[in-house]
């Protein structure tokens, strides 16, 4: 049963009760291998988690780096929103990504979460996201092996051919793959489907290792991505068929109204806490939720009348730099709530959010600028040392990757090199 | 010392790369190594850490730069005293240049490329005779430079295999038929004489005689939905709208579109019609409707709070003076279909008996939403399925005799499982629209066979599968012929899918996909408004396309005496005498400014920020697009210039002190005279001489715009002056183009460059400038003409090879 190893541990609210039959998700879904057994599964009894999330226009970093540096450092106009967890999160200035010049001022958005170089340049391929990394060892243990949120058409999450993964919007959908069981008729015509994807599936291998042997060299490696996308289905698919008829946590949680597009600290807020409930139910270990931004003006922000992506050019307008303080103070206030949620989720003698990295931040170190230094950067949770300021050189800034090794290893993922990295871990954080 | 280190270094590299002895190493020592070597690394070029493995596409870049800026003369720099000898020269690029000519050589072939989701949506729409929107519903493709139909840059991902079985099933089921006999036409005749509208009228609307209903503003509340439009099915319905410009002298321009309440629904747009003034008027269009989707006309530029109300006045529609939109009524016929059955529907069941299940009432008859049961009778499954699969492998594999085996497999398999004929043969055909023969353009390394060449053809200029002639010529071995070639070139440009060839190039060589990345402020361009949104796209498009087909000179990129327009960039553009939303070909006088493409307000407003322009992105444009250069990424660790929009100081001047450092200087002196010249245009293409801020201690000026009004000050000066890395000087925008259109054959060498990249799905590089260069002189005695370069193109080795 998919809530079998943390049944003694959640919350009682989030109890499952279903016990009818389920459909199986799109795509998107993969299930364990029921019950998959023994140590493996034993290791994995505190799960141990991973979010990313990432503001493609930037957070004001005037407004988030503090003064001074260590614990004794000054609340920020954004810290402040987030003050009551101060001891579960660090705040660091001076890290970036290496050589992030690319084709145009925003490509780096491509690359915050994989670490490659010269995004969008001549002969650039992306490579591995973290989360995928991560979802590649871990992700067979829950029904979904990762989930890619985007609030725009990007997102944050890679293959290791470096193919972008589609993500999903929409609060609603998302809450319905994770908590809603369909129709015995829906999960029939589902089982239906799966089979007949898995036959073609089949079907298609044959010409493919026929035209392969047709091929040279460098045709031969780009049909390899359409080969491993085939097997990578298939084992997908063939997970799904051990998921499909198995009911989906129950959570007692009431979905609100779907908000308009435009309404972007609802839409934030509504699908935070339905990261927190997959966590919580571990239905997923692993997300990535490109925050987003616009050509519009968000709604239901007192005081904010100007487009969004306007606001990030701001020019040293102060009037401007006004309006996207209170854009941004709205989105580090949804972020508490979400804090206030994982840390008051008990799991054993911790809370979900000890069990859960929580990487919060941008590529634009300043947007206005387009530049890809000095990054915006929160980290939270996740058995991680916190409390302080860790404040590097604003010149010569710390690599940013290093912080991703040592993210995989606290997850009991070991490696010792992540894209740009030069070491396992960042300077005076453990 | 340093001396013995370099040698040792490039030794190195003369054995493991270049594999045999060269002078190189002494060319760069004598001439290079002040600069970039011992901890010198002028420009982010250190020869101490510089690679060696030309296989690296980075390294390789820098390599064929030395080559380059060596060869021009531009380095050594001309202020340094040791200068190489001619026979210095000769021998540097005879021992670079074939190294790089074999390095790119065996990289260079079209990589497997796979459909981008553009051309995947063109070729199921066109086979199946669907018109559904499935770029959408996969993921954005990768790009290399601006072009994003690059072998080597498509990628492929489960979740993307997994759509791809998703959106086949899709079309399939789409395109197949589930009535026996076309559908029947409906036809509706609406006004906004309804009752949804009744509350409005004698209060925002006015009513004339009969159902005309008058509306003295556009684009707000309550806007012009008509919501009894609603079809409630898929398909093509033609719309008629009767009505006139009401107390107007002028024409009323409308624009037409559809939207529906549901989230996700589809919102097309049909276009920018008019009506004259007081005459009642008949327009047509032709529109594809979604179930659920209902049309909505809005006129544009009007507004009851405008001049026409005296100071304290209240608007009254009854009393109200100004022009307004009079509708009589709203047509909707249809859904029209072309083909019954769908073009889809043939080639899954020409010559299999199909027969409807008789419904059980005869209600279901005249329900056109009715969906009949269907059986099909066969005496042999196997064999009839094989026909059909047959029939839909050539087309889908773009080929003759395609090997259906595994599929047929796959549908007697499904037969087996107790699936009906129909059921099997819809599964094994989804299988062929995944397989790798039809998502990827496979093409042998050499000379490229007839159906690799009428794909080619097809994709480059209609952007989908081959049609039927060029299949058949294909198949009768006429397309290795330069003659049919060229005179399939032509067919094809004559053909309406042409137009995507416009857009979809257009979008990626001038960067009109970004059209809607910023949004310029809303106080300061107030212009910028949805007509001229829709506008500006389609001049550049036009444009385009008259240089192609008139067969004009590629200086007119540049420079050309006439613009394609409609009304309302004529009055962004100043000129007179234009009317109606329609666009046509307007000469225009010697001294204007506008005519040719960096003076089209599409240009301007994708090259700049939104609300701020930069010289520096404006000139790296007009570098990379129009003179086919790309300069090199800033070295790392220099931080981009922050603009600042304040008031105090223009961008140019904060980059004065950027371009004064000499690391920065040797690519910003090429960059930023041609953003400078580009100061002349706002954001939205208004020609400039002062910038508009926000803040200023001048007189505020609030002109009315087309029923809007702005509000900014205007205080810093536009300076348009610069002078080309050659010395060339310019002190207006104009100056500055009639040199910049000196310079043809560069503009003909860049255009050539980025259609070979299009047509090819590859990139251009060192071993394909001979070729290019032949193709340019090929069409430098009749002036570089356009249609002549396409021709030379579609005969080139690169066109003809992989």
């Amino acid at each position: 049963m998919a809530n079998f190893n943390f049944k003694k541990s959640i919350d009682r609210r989030f109890f499952l009760k279903g016990t009818g039959a389920t459909v199986a998700l799109p795509f998107l879904s993969a299930m364990v291998p029921a019950l998959s057994s023994s140590a493996a599964t034993k290791k994995m009894m505190t799960p141990k988690r991973f979010l990313a999330c990432n503001a493609p226009l930037g957070f004001h970093t005037p407004f988030l780096y503090p003064e001074k540096a260590g614990t004794d450092y000054e609340l920020t106009p954004y810290l402040e929103k987030i003050k009551d967890h101060r001891k579960d999160f660090t705040v660091f200035s001076g890290v970036s990504h290496v050589n992030q010049s690319g084709n145009n001022g925003h490509s780096s958005e491509s690359t915050w979460l994989t670490a490659g170089r010269r995004p969008g340049l001549a002969g650039f391929k992306n490579t591995i996201s973290l989360d995928q990394l991560i979802a590649e060892k871990v992700g067979h243990l829950t029904r979904f092996p990762y989930i890619v949120i985007t609030s725009t058409n990007n997102s944050l999450s890679w293959t290791a051919n470096g193919v972008p993964i589609s993500g999903q919007g929409s609060p609603a959908r998302l809450f319905k793959q994770l908590f809603i069981d369909g129709s015995k008729k829906d999960v029939e015509l589902q089982v239906k489907r799966l089979a007949k994807g898995k036959s073609i599936l089949d079907t298609i291998m044959g010409p493919t290792k026929k035209l392969e042997k047709e091929l040279g060299h460098k045709d031969k490696e780009k049909l390899d991505e359409y080969t491993t996308s085939i097997r990578q289905l298939e084992v997908r698919l063939t997970q799904n068929q051990d998921w499909v008829r198995k009911p989906k946590p129950k959570v007692d949680y009431k979905l609100g109204k779907t908000p308009e597009k435009h309404d972007i600290i609802s839409r934030q807020s509504q699908l935070f806490d339905i990261i927190a409930l997959a966590f919580q139910t571990d239905s997923t270990r692993c997300v990535t939720f490109n925050l987003g931004g616009m050509n519009a003006v968000p709604l239901n922000i007192k005081g904010v009348e100007t487009d969004w992506h306007n606001l990030s050019h701001h020019g040293k307008d102060p009037a401007k730099i006004k309006e996207l303080k209170l854009v941004e103070e709205a989105e580090f206030k949804t972020l508490n709530e979400f804090l206030n949620k994982v840390k008051g989720a008990k799991e054993g003698s911790a809370t979900v959010l000890d069990n859960t990295t929580v990487l919060y931040g941008s590529n634009l170190g300043n947007a206005s600028a387009h530049s890809w230094m000095n990054l915006p950067l929160v980290v939270a949770g996740g058995g991680f040392k916190h409390g302080s300021h860790i404040a590097y050189d604003r010149k010569k800034n710390e690599v940013f990757a290093n912080l991703f090794v040592q993210i995989a290893n606290k997850m009991g993922i070991n490696i010792d090199k992540f894209g740009s990295s030069t070491g396992t871990s960042l300077k005076g954080f453990s | 010392m340093k001396h013995i280190f370099i040698i040792l270094l490039l030794t190195a590299m003369v054995n493991s790369v270049f594999g045999q002895k060269l002078n190189l190493p002494k060319f760069i020592d004598t001439y290079c190594s002040d600069c970039h070597a011992d901890g010198m690394d002028k420009g982010g070029l250190d020869f101490d850490t510089l690679k060696y493995d030309l296989k690296d596409p980075a390294t390789y870049a820098v390599w064929e730069r030395i080559f380059d800026r060596v060869l021009i003369g531009e380095m050594p720099p001309k202020k340094k005293k040791k200068q190489p000898s001619k026979v210095d020269l000769q021998s540097f690029e005879g021992m670079l240049g074939p190294k790089l000519l074999m390095a790119h050589q065996y990289v260079k072939g079209t990589v497997l490329r796979r459909l981008n989701r553009q051309e995947y949506q063109n070729t199921l729409n066109d086979m199946f005779g669907t018109n559904l929107r499935i770029a959408g519903m996969l993921p954005e493709d990768g790009r290399s430079h601006e072009f994003d139909n690059v072998g080597e840059a498509l990628g492929m991902s489960m979740g993307q295999l997994q759509r791809y079985i998703d959106i086949a099933e899709k079309v399939i089921d789409t395109s197949v038929e589930t009535r026996p006999d076309p559908p029947i036409i409906n036809e509706k005749i609406v006004s906004y004489n309804h009752k949804g509208y009744a509350k409005h009228i004698g209060k925002k609307f006015k009513k004339l005689e009969g159902d005309t209903i008058v509306r003295f503003h556009g684009d707000q509340w309550p806007d012009g939905i008509l919501q009894s439009t609603n079809m409630k099915q898929d398909g093509f319905f033609e719309v008629e709208i009767t009505g006139y410009a009401y107390q107007a002298t002028e024409p009323m321009i409308f624009s037409a579109s559809a939207k529906g309440y549901a989230a996700g629904s589809p919102k097309p747009h049909f276009g920018y019609f008019s009506f004259p003034p007081n005459k009642m008027t008949t327009v047509k269009f032709m529109s594809y409707l979604n179930d659920g989707i209902m049309l909505k006309f809005e006129p544009y530029g009007i507004n009851y709070k405008g001049p026409w109300l005296k100071p304290k006045e209240k608007f009254h529609p009854n009393t109200y003076k100004g022009p307004g939109f009079a509708v009589k009524e709203v047509k909707v016929r249809g859904p029209i279909r072309k083909e019954f059955p769908s073009r889809g529907h043939k080639l899954l069941f020409d010559g299999i008996d199909r027969q409807p299940v008789k419904p059980r009432s005869s209600k279901d008859v005249n329900n056109p939403k009715y969906k009949y049961q269907f059986t099909v009778k066969t005496n042999d499954p196997n064999s009839d399925a094989s026909v059909v699969l047959n029939r839909l492998a050539q087309k889908a594999f773009r080929k003759n005799n395609p090997d259906i085996q595994p599929y047929l497999n796959l549908f007697k398999a499904e037969m087996k499982n107790g699936e009906s004929f129909e059921s099997a043969l819809k599964t094994a055909a989804t299988s062929i629209l995944c397989s790798p023969d039809f998502l990827y353009l496979k093409e042998k390394a050499g000379k490229l066979d007839d159906f690799a060449i009428a794909s080619r053809l097809s994709y480059f200029l209609s952007r989908t599968l081959p049609d039927d002639k060029l299949f058949a010529l294909a198949r009768a071995g006429k397309l290795r012929d330069s003659e049919v070639r060229r005179s399939e070139m032509q067919r094809l440009m004559k053909k309406p899918e042409f137009n995507r060839f416009i857009e979809d190039f257009t979008n990626a060589w001038l960067n009109l996909r970004d059209m809607d990345f910023t949004e310029p402020d809303k106080t300061l361009f107030p212009e910028y408004a949805a007509y001229l949104r829709y506008s500006m796209p389609k001049e550049t498009h036009l444009f385009f396309k008259e240089l192609i087909t008139a067969n004009l000179s590629v200086s007119n990129i540049v420079k050309s005496d006439f613009v394609m327009i409609n009304d309302r960039l004529a009055d962004l553009y100043n000129i007179d005498g234009v009317v109606g939303p329609e666009f046509r070909k307007v000469a225009i006088p010697k001294d204007s400014v506008r005519g040719g493409i960096l003076s089209q307000a599409s240009i301007h407003k994708v090259s700049a920020n939104g609300t701020n322009t930069s010289p520096v992105v404006r000139g790296i444009w007009v570098l990379e697009r129009i003179m086919g250069i790309t300069p090199p990424p800033p070295p790392a660790g220099v931080p981009g210039v922050e603009p600042d929009i304040r008031g105090a100081q223009t961008l140019r001047e904060i980059l004065d002190k950027h371009r004064d450092s000499p690391n920065c200087n040797a690519c910003h002196v090429k960059i930023d005279p041609l953003g400078f010249a580009l100061e002349s245009f706002s954001p939205i293409g208004v020609y400039r001489e002062k910038f508009r801020a926000k803040k200023g201690k001048s007189k505020r000026i609030t002109p009315r715009v087309h029923g809007s009004w702005a509000s900014y000050y205007e205080e810093l000066t536009v300076d348009a002056s610069g002078q080309f890395s050659d010395g060339r000087k310019f002190t207006t925008f104009n100056e500055f183009r009639n040199e910049l259109v000196k310079d043809k054959e560069q503009i003909a060498k860049a255009i050539t460059k980025k259609l070979l990249t299009f047509a090819t799905g590859r990139d251009m590089g060192f071993s394909d400038r001979d070729e290019i260069e032949r193709i340019v002189k090929a069409t430098a005695k009749n002036d570089y003409k356009l249609g002549d370069i396409f021709t030379e193109i579609v005969n080139s080795k690169i066109f003809l090879n992989k």
